[in-house]
């Protein structure tokens, strides 16, 4: 039961970071230590938008593989470079190598898992108009998300995102930003706007 | 924060429910109904080993592979059908409601199950036994719609486009093709059930493709548009990723992309769903149990060994033969006090016996080697 229960609380941070607004970074684990902070910010801020952690930290890989994931990652539009790409190199070969223990997954309930994939009511942010949202987007997001939602250099596509059925999360995104995208002061009916116009996107 | 609060009120006490204690031993024989997470973002979830004691998969424990994450649900499904067509076809739910339903019985399997156990290792989801289950499928006859279209002169290929996209611009699309050929096999479905309820959005809802025997990668999830095509569609998940050395390679060797192929069908494997590693087991009667199948032909026999392979028995078998699609095999015998350890090989009907090892490919694909458990009888 012990053993049971420990693995659900660490569960539990991993799906409740999954789906809150702040990028998911657990505690820093027994291979992750302190002076690997800026290894983590790194990860925090240039990966995380894509994927999370666990698809590093189930890895056990040669310098010269870790080499080659992180310029296919490049190559895929991960923003990281220069020292920054060093950093993470070293960080990543040097603590997920041949010789690491074994990764062991969390266990998620079924019940959890479903819950991953369902859609939530709007709720407040409710009623939005498209051509408002339209106009607020050009303003606030196509600099990054590019024009047509699909992203660009500095964004990620938004067509198409599951967190458009989630729109409580999407405010609190917006509003909070993640990772290397700022936190935009906006309304329930804005956020409401937004997300009529960005569920209007074809895919 | 309102998300994280409503989260912890409701799924947090759903997972907690679902997280008491794994089956110890043979006490219990319904295991949990949990997945092992290898990412959330996007979903990469594992079947436990437990559940491959069964013809079928539950479809809330069976395993989930995507790309880039499994889309928003689409507010008024279509789906298209257009290329090199007499007449491009544009189907609603009702019209594929409409048109004749096949229900069968497939293994999907990820190509990547197993990538962990290769030596040397390789990156990609590291899989261990769990990226497989066995389903009923419903859906329409890819070979029907297609009929229906009316294939022009010149096609040879069918390509597929989910609703997934990619994150960045950069990022090559999933977009993936089949041969005609396969196109047109009669067990080719574009399905929108699985275990007699409609899809699930985790598996592809509204519609996903269904190519019994050939790997996962195939079965096109949240399915919006086939092109009938003259060529392959291009592209990193056709002509980089998915790809096996045409002839078998040294392990750690670099292969050209021009001594590769596509995977297609998945080889001969058998796996021990119970007991499980490192358990402990009462003396007496007890029962070896896991699954044998292959993409490539139907099962004839399985062989168990209780004394790490000195000596073989052979298993009974439960479920219909049949080409990518996994019987459940049993081997009852009497255990004594000390450590057993059990070797699964399975044989084909053409006579080809599952390999020792698996054959080492830089991806990783299609681990099947002897699956090989040990366990402590008290």
């Amino acid at each position: 039961m012990r053993r049971a229960r420990s693995a659900s609380v660490a569960v539990l941070a991993l799906v409740a970071s999954a789906c809150a607004v702040e990028p998911p970074v657990r505690a820093p684990s027994a291979g992750e230590a302190a002076a690997d902070a800026p290894a983590l910010a790194i990860l925090r801020n240039d990966c995380l938008g894509c994927h999370d952690g666990e698809l590093w930290r189930q890895q056990r890989l040669t310098d010269a593989q870790w080499a080659k994931v992180l310029d296919k990652m490049h190559r895929w539009g991960a923003p990281t470079e220069g020292e920054d790409l060093q950093v993470l190199a070293t960080h990543l070969a040097s603590t997920y190598r041949l010789d690491t223990g074994p990764f062991v997954p969390e266990r998620l309930s079924a019940e959890a898992a479903a819950d991953l994939f369902a859609s939530r009511p709007d709720g407040a942010i409710a009623g939005g108009d498209r051509a408002r949202g339209r106009e607020l987007y050009a303003e606030r997001c196509a600099p990054c998300h590019a024009e047509d939602g699909r992203g660009g250099p500095h964004g990620l596509n938004l067509v198409g995102r599951r967190m458009l059925e989630r729109a409580g999360e999407f405010a609190a995104l917006v509003r909070g930003g993640a990772g290397r995208m700022p936190g935009f002061e906006t309304t329930d009916a804005e956020a409401a706007h937004l997300l009529a116009y960005l569920r209007s996107l074809p895919d | 924060m309102i998300a994280r609060r409503r989260f912890l009120e409701t799924g947090g006490l759903a997972l907690l429910g679902g997280l008491v204690g794994p089956a110890a031993g043979q006490a219990s024989r319904t295991p949990a109904r949990e997945l092992l997470v290898h990412s959330l973002r996007p979903e990469n979830l594992a079947t436990p080993i437990e559940w491959f004691d069964r013809l079928l998969t539950p479809t809330d424990v069976f395993f989930v592979r995507s790309h880039f994450g499994a889309p928003a649900p689409a507010a008024a499904p279509r789906l298209g059908l257009g290329g090199l067509v007499g007449r491009a076809l544009d189907l609603g739910p009702a019209e594929m409601a409409a048109l004749p339903q096949i229900t069968l019985t497939a293994v999907l399997q990820c190509a990547g199950n197993g990538r962990t156990l290769h030596e040397p290792r390789v990156p990609g989801v590291q899989w261990v036994h769990g990226a497989m289950g066995q389903a009923t499928w419903t859906g329409v006859r890819l070979r029907d719609l297609l009929e229906r279209a009316g294939i022009a002169p010149g096609a040879a290929h069918i390509g597929f486009e989910g609703r997934d996209l990619a994150p960045t611009p950069e990022t090559p699309a999933f977009h993936r093709s089949i041969p005609l050929e396969r196109a047109l096999d009669p067990t080719t479905l574009v399905a929108s059930r699985m275990n007699g309820e409609p899809l699930t959005l985790a598996h592809g809802a509204p519609l996903r493709l269904v190519v019994p025997g050939w790997a996962g990668n195939h079965w096109v999830k949240w399915l919006a548009r086939i092109r009938v095509q003259r060529e392959e569609t291009p592209g990193f998940f056709m002509h980089t990723a998915y790809r096996l050395p045409r002839d078998p390679v040294q392990p750690g060797a670099a292969v050209p992309p021009e001594s590769t192929v596509s995977v297609t069908t998945f080889p001969l494997k058998s796996l021990i769903a119970r007991p499980v590693e490192g358990s402990r087991e009462p003396r007496g009667s007890q029962e070896v149990v896991g699954v044998a199948f292959s993409g490539e032909a139907a099962i004839a026999r399985v062989e168990v060994s209780t004394n790490a392979g000195r000596s073989w028995s052979e298993a009974t078998l439960e479920g219909e033969p049949g080409l990518g699609r996994w019987q459940v095999f049993r081997l009852r015998f009497e255990a004594r006090s000390g450590q057993v350890r059990a070797v699964a090989r399975a044989i084909d009907a053409r006579g080809v016996v599952q390999p020792e090892r698996a054959t080492w490919n830089p991806s990783g694909y299609f681990w099947n080697g002897w699956h090989t458990v040990t366990w402590e009888v008290v």
